[in-house]
């Protein structure tokens, strides 16, 4: 869960504009890499499939990092991904382009970034938008927690709001991204609370990801209540380029938790979010 | 006196691997038709290192090894903060101390055309840092 591909050679050569998108909206300024490093990386990582983000923030920055069929085009290249849609709530025909996009390019998910995409969370529009996700069966992975970007607001991404959405909508599978560090506890009550909503490992803030994680679950959180309340709502996430694959990978495969816990954060959840 | 520079590029596929670049490093050597100079294999990455050793399969992965112990990615590096001009922490302070130990350029000498290389000698680039595409320039100096 949780690849952007925006620093993909493929798409760059496609689209030149997503390097500057990249750069100055997505705030990340590392070196471009072809797909077969993506590829390489899961492979280490013993990683099958990975789940690729796109980003639609028209309204917000004018631009889509990337784009709905940028993602399609690279799902289309290899067995190796899933793709999740992107809209902008801002925008009146939304929820119809999240139809089209699930339709009509066979992408598997929603991604939405309240902060980056600048749109009310429990907002009417942004209500329209879920209940054809609901409808579709799709997950929606909203960005919550911590984000560097001057001018984007945090309290947009206090993980708490998800509780409305949640009650509102029962039957849509909601994923909070980055266990909407540092409200790791506020996440923590929300997956318990409801049996939608899931939390991804992706991101890390202050820590390399070893150190990171292990603070989230195992010290913010107790490993032990971490073990026994949260192990069959968290899955596997990334945020690769702004962590490698395989260093997230290797960061939550050696938390000091019980085998079958592992499994479920890189297997089972994942299966049941993404209905496989 | 006649300069050149040339790049090979590589795509690793592991986070530490030592990769043969011999053949290709001679080829650009031959073509760039000098007797007698340098050539100079640098490497364009912090997090990647440039050495020269015999070609074995177990001496690759005991240099791998080797690193992994004596610069351990488990201390309290300072680089693992939020880094501004990159958008991302610094998560890899061990592959840059790694590649620190070894260097990111070796110069080997030219003579009568070819690579003055002994007959156990390979050219290894090190990733430390992979997977990544990598870039390796090859400079050639002489006449």
């Amino acid at each position: 869960m949780h690849v952007h591909p925006i620093a993909m050679e493929e798409l760059i050569e496609r689209d030149p504009s997503l390097l500057t998108g990249m750069r100055e909206h997505f705030d990340l300024r590392t070196d471009v890499q072809p797909l077969e490093v993506y590829i390489n990386s899961m492979d280490i990582s013993d990683i099958d499939r990975a789940v690729l983000f796109a980003l639609d923030c028209e309204t917000s920055i004018g631009c889509k990092i990337p784009s709905n069929e940028e993602v399609s085009y690279i799902v289309d290249e290899t067995d190796r991904f899933i793709g999740f849609a992107s809209v902008d709530p801002n925008k009146k025909d939304a929820p119809e382009d999240l139809k089209n996009a699930i339709e009509t390019l066979s992408l598997k998910g929603l991604k939405l970034h309240p902060a980056m995409q600048k749109f009310d969370i429990l907002g009417e529009n942004a209500f329209k938008v879920y209940e054809v996700a609901e409808e579709l069966k799709i997950p929606v992975v909203f960005h919550m927690g911590m984000t560097w970007k001057k001018g984007l607001r945090l309290s947009e991404c206090n993980p708490l709001r998800i509780d409305d959405i949640a009650i509102r909508f029962p039957d849509l599978k909601i994923v909070i991204a980055h266990l909407g560090w540092p409200w790791v506890w506020e996440t923590a009550i929300l997956i318990m609370k409801h049996e939608n909503v899931y939390a991804d490992t992706s991101g890390v803030y202050v820590a390399t990801p070893k150190e990171h994680i292990k603070l989230a679950l195992t010290q913010m959180i107790p490993a032990t209540i971490s073990e026994r309340c949260l192990s069959d709502k968290i899955v596997f996430g990334s945020d690769f380029p702004r962590i490698e694959m395989n260093k997230m990978a290797e960061a939550v495969y050696e938390l000091p938790f019980r085998k079958k816990v592992i499994e479920n954060i890189f297997s089972k959840n994942p299966e049941r979010v993404l209905n496989l | 006196m006649k300069f050149t520079v040339e790049k090979i590029t590589l795509i690793s596929k592991d986070e530490t691997e030592l990769i043969d670049i011999t053949d290709k490093v001679k080829e650009i050597v031959r073509n760039a038709n000098i007797k007698s100079g340098f050539c100079n294999i640098y490497s364009l990455h912090t997090t990647t290192a440039v050495t020269i050793n015999e070609g074995l399969e177990c001496l690759e992965k005991d240099i791998a090894e080797f690193l992994q112990k004596i610069v351990p990615e488990e201390l309290p590096y300072f680089h693992a903060h939020f880094l501004p001009q990159d958008g991302r922490l610094g998560v890899n302070a061990y592959c840059h101390l790694r590649s620190s130990l070894f260097g990111i350029n070796y110069v080997i000498p030219i003579e009568n055309g070819e690579l003055l290389l002994g007959g156990r000698q390979k050219i290894y680039f090190i990733e430390l840092d992979g997977p990544k595409k990598r870039k390796v320039a090859v400079q050639i100096g002489g006449e």
